[in-house]
């Protein structure tokens, strides 16, 4: 049986469109990209992470054109990198280099450099205040405290634990990383594979399988957070390739090391070692999603068989927004005649041989 | 100085100062235009830190121009959907690399290298605020 | 206006008939200042079909920094890189030895030769056969036969094979894809 063309519909579509067009709009309550900038950020940073396109304003325009609806606004920043060209390959992005804003750590107290809390939301009630306004922030130089103390060359935390011996230090990797936008994954995944895919997976699905992992699915103990970072990151490139780099702007990043001390079977694998580190780094200020992908980073590096967050197939094809939408949502869509032939099927088996 | 820091100095703080230095020289060197500004992708390439190795964490938007006299050519590259100011850096990196209005641009940057030490002091200020102080647990 | 994504895309187009049109031969209307040893043709096919994704070999710097510098392409001494731009008088055998053919999986990885000749519609006489050609096509080049006759070698076994794009001084273009059978006439 091969598919049959219908036709049909078309004024229909054509109207329809139309109306999503225009519908509920009120000229003067248009917002300006501008002000979905300003008063959505956070949201901003949730679709570049997961569009994995970095452009603070093509981010805002999709959230206008999607009413704020995360996967179709993701789906038009994937469909919108796909008409350009790809002109550069940054050089090697180093987090050791970040303008740090944000910058705390669960599992020392005292880290070189201090826990700079910065702007977060987690010490807030969360009780929702109707008299919440914008207004400029008002800040005055001081002369003391912050002199000769830079922010763009915050020591990390790691670096603590391996000048303290307690962390083998591993030599530079500098392969080439594999690229999921150009080659299909192919399993078993490599590591920059995986990496790449956690930091474009949907907010939400990788939150989730990352507590499924830690909750008694796979690794089922309590992660340690040696260290959330947030802050601008600065992207150089070096088209010569002689060494004479262009800075060509800040992206906004967070990265989360997570310290995983072995457990159960995993503790008997790695005798050699104290604890292994799960890596997180997404676009923006992604902090769950960074600490749920060094969850992951980690369940997929050291599987344990049998448990899914630790197979690659089922969590990097499962992760992506618009593969997971486009597969769910394309079920809305004609399937007249492949239903039609499942009911013939079942006529079939229930009226015997004479139909 | 080099490009690395010249770049940041104009892309960072010297936007309006690399449009006016255009504006303002243009004529004064004969240019052709290679590609005039265009917008296209740079992928970022990272080092995690767990096994020090690399990963394509995304692609940013940037605008490019390319330009040239003769066999010197200047290129303006930076993030984000900004022909002007594309257009404006490629020529500052044209002079740079002809070796001309060195004095009118050393002058400019030493005024946006002012400018990085004050936005960096008060960022920094502002920032340390949030600095959690422990031994105030203990008083 | 004619922008260059104009004129590279009508490049291109000239080349797609090309391809399927083996020696047959158009003239390459592209207008752009040329900084290297080659002819505007010859540099318009470069500015087509390269971009940062490209490897290409090429034996002059000069030549190997302008087309980086246009396209974004990278330059490598490896024979089997993508491209390989070369003037005819300057072909070696080690140029068709190491030119990459693909593998059966994937004979798209293979190298296409870029040669620029003297003339092309004067010289030696071929006679071409194959797909896209219907009795035989007649085409006459300033390429010596020695360098042909390797040429058909590394396209014994199809679908591995390699390309030639010929350009001239005059701007005139011609192909030569592995399908075709090259005789001299």
């Amino acid at each position: 049986m091969g598919y049959v063309a219908v036709k049909g519909g078309t004024k229909a579509i054509s109207a329809s469109v139309e109306m999503y067009k225009n519908k509920n709009r009120v000229e003067a309550l248009e917002m300006e990209i501008s002000q979905i900038k300003a008063g959505m950020a956070q949201m901003i940073n949730q679709i570049m992470s997961e569009a994995s396109l970095y452009d603070r304003d093509l981010a805002a325009l999709a959230v206008k054109q999607s009413e704020g609806n995360m996967e179709e606004a993701v789906f038009l920043l994937r469909a919108h990198r796909s008409t350009l060209p790809r002109l550069y390959y940054s050089t090697v992005t180093n987090t050791r280099e970040m303008f740090v804003e944000r910058r705390v750590s669960a599992s020392f107290k005292d880290i070189p450099g201090g826990q700079i809390l910065g702007a977060s939301p987690d010490f807030t009630h969360r009780l929702l205040d109707d008299t919440m306004t914008y207004s400029e922030a008002s800040f005055e130089m001081t002369d003391a405290d912050s002199y000769g103390y830079s922010l763009s060359r915050l020591p990390k935390v790691i670096d603590y634990l391996a000048s303290e011996g307690l962390l083998n230090k591993v030599p530079e990797d500098n392969e080439t990383p594999d690229d999921i936008t150009k080659q299909t994954i192919e399993f078993p995944s490599s590591r920059s594979e995986r990496l790449q895919s956690l930091t474009r997976g949907q907010t939400g699905a990788v939150t989730s399988l990352g507590y499924a992992e830690i909750r008694g699915y796979g690794y089922s103990s309590h992660p340690n957070i040696g260290e959330v970072r947030v802050g601008q990151q600065p992207v150089h490139i070096d088209p010569f390739g002689d060494g004479e780099g262009y800075f060509i702007g800040d992206v906004e990043l967070t990265e989360v090391d997570a310290f995983m001390p072995a457990d159960g079977d995993a503790a008997e694998q790695s005798k050699e070692m104290e604890f292994k580190i799960g890596c997180g780094l997404v676009f923006g200020q992604n902090e769950t999603k960074a600490i749920a992908m060094s969850v992951l980073d980690y369940s997929l590096s050291h599987p344990v068989p049998g448990v899914a967050t630790g197979d690659d197939e089922f969590v990097l094809l499962h992760v992506d927004s618009v593969e997971s939408t486009g597969f769910i949502s394309h079920l809305k869509l004609p399937h007249y005649v492949t239903f039609q032939s499942v009911l013939d099927r079942i006529r079939k088996t229930k009226g015997g041989t004479e139909s | 100085m080099d490009k690395k820091r010249w770049t940041s100095l104009f892309i960072r703080y010297g936007r309006n100062e690399a449009s006016h230095f255009y504006n303002t020289y243009k004529d004064s060197a004969d240019f052709d235009i290679v590609s005039a500004p265009t917008e296209g992708l740079t992928m970022i390439k990272v080092r995690e830190h767990a096994e020090s190795s690399l990963f394509y964490i995304g692609e940013m938007l940037v605008t490019e121009t390319k330009i040239r006299q003769g066999q010197t050519v200047g290129m303006g590259v930076v993030k984000g959907s900004n022909e002007n100011l594309s257009m404006a850096m490629s020529f500052i990196d044209l002079c740079f690399n002809l070796g001309i209005l060195q004095d009118e641009l050393q002058d400019i940057l030493k005024g946006l290298e002012m400018a990085e030490q004050h936005y960096v002091k008060k960022k920094t200020d502002e920032i340390l605020k949030t600095k959690v102080d422990f031994d105030m647990m203990t008083e | 206006m004619q922008t260059m994504v104009h004129m590279t895309q009508q490049h291109y187009r000239e080349l797609v008939d090309l391809y399927s049109r083996p020696g047959e031969i158009r003239i390459s209307g592209f207008d752009t200042s040329n900084y290297s040893t080659f002819s505007d043709s010859t540099l318009a096919t470069v500015l087509t079909l390269f971009d940062n994704e490209v490897s290409f070999s090429t034996s002059l710097k000069q030549d190997a920094e302008e087309f980086s510098t246009l396209t974004g392409a990278h330059c490598t001494e490896n024979l089997d890189a993508e491209f390989v731009v070369v003037k005819a008088g300057e072909l070696t055998e080690k140029i068709f030895h190491e030119a990459a053919v693909g593998t059966l999986g994937s004979p798209e990885q293979s190298t296409t030769l870029i040669i620029e000749v003297p003339s092309i519609g004067e010289g030696q006489k071929y006679a071409l056969r194959g797909p896209g050609i219907k009795d035989i096509n007649t085409l006459e080049m300033t390429i010596d036969a020695g360098w042909m006759a390797l040429r058909s070698e590394k396209c014994l076994e199809f679908p591995l094979g390699i390309d030639l794009i010929i350009a001239d001084q005059d701007n005139q273009l011609c192909v030569i894809p592995r399908t075709t059978k090259v005789e001299v006439k």
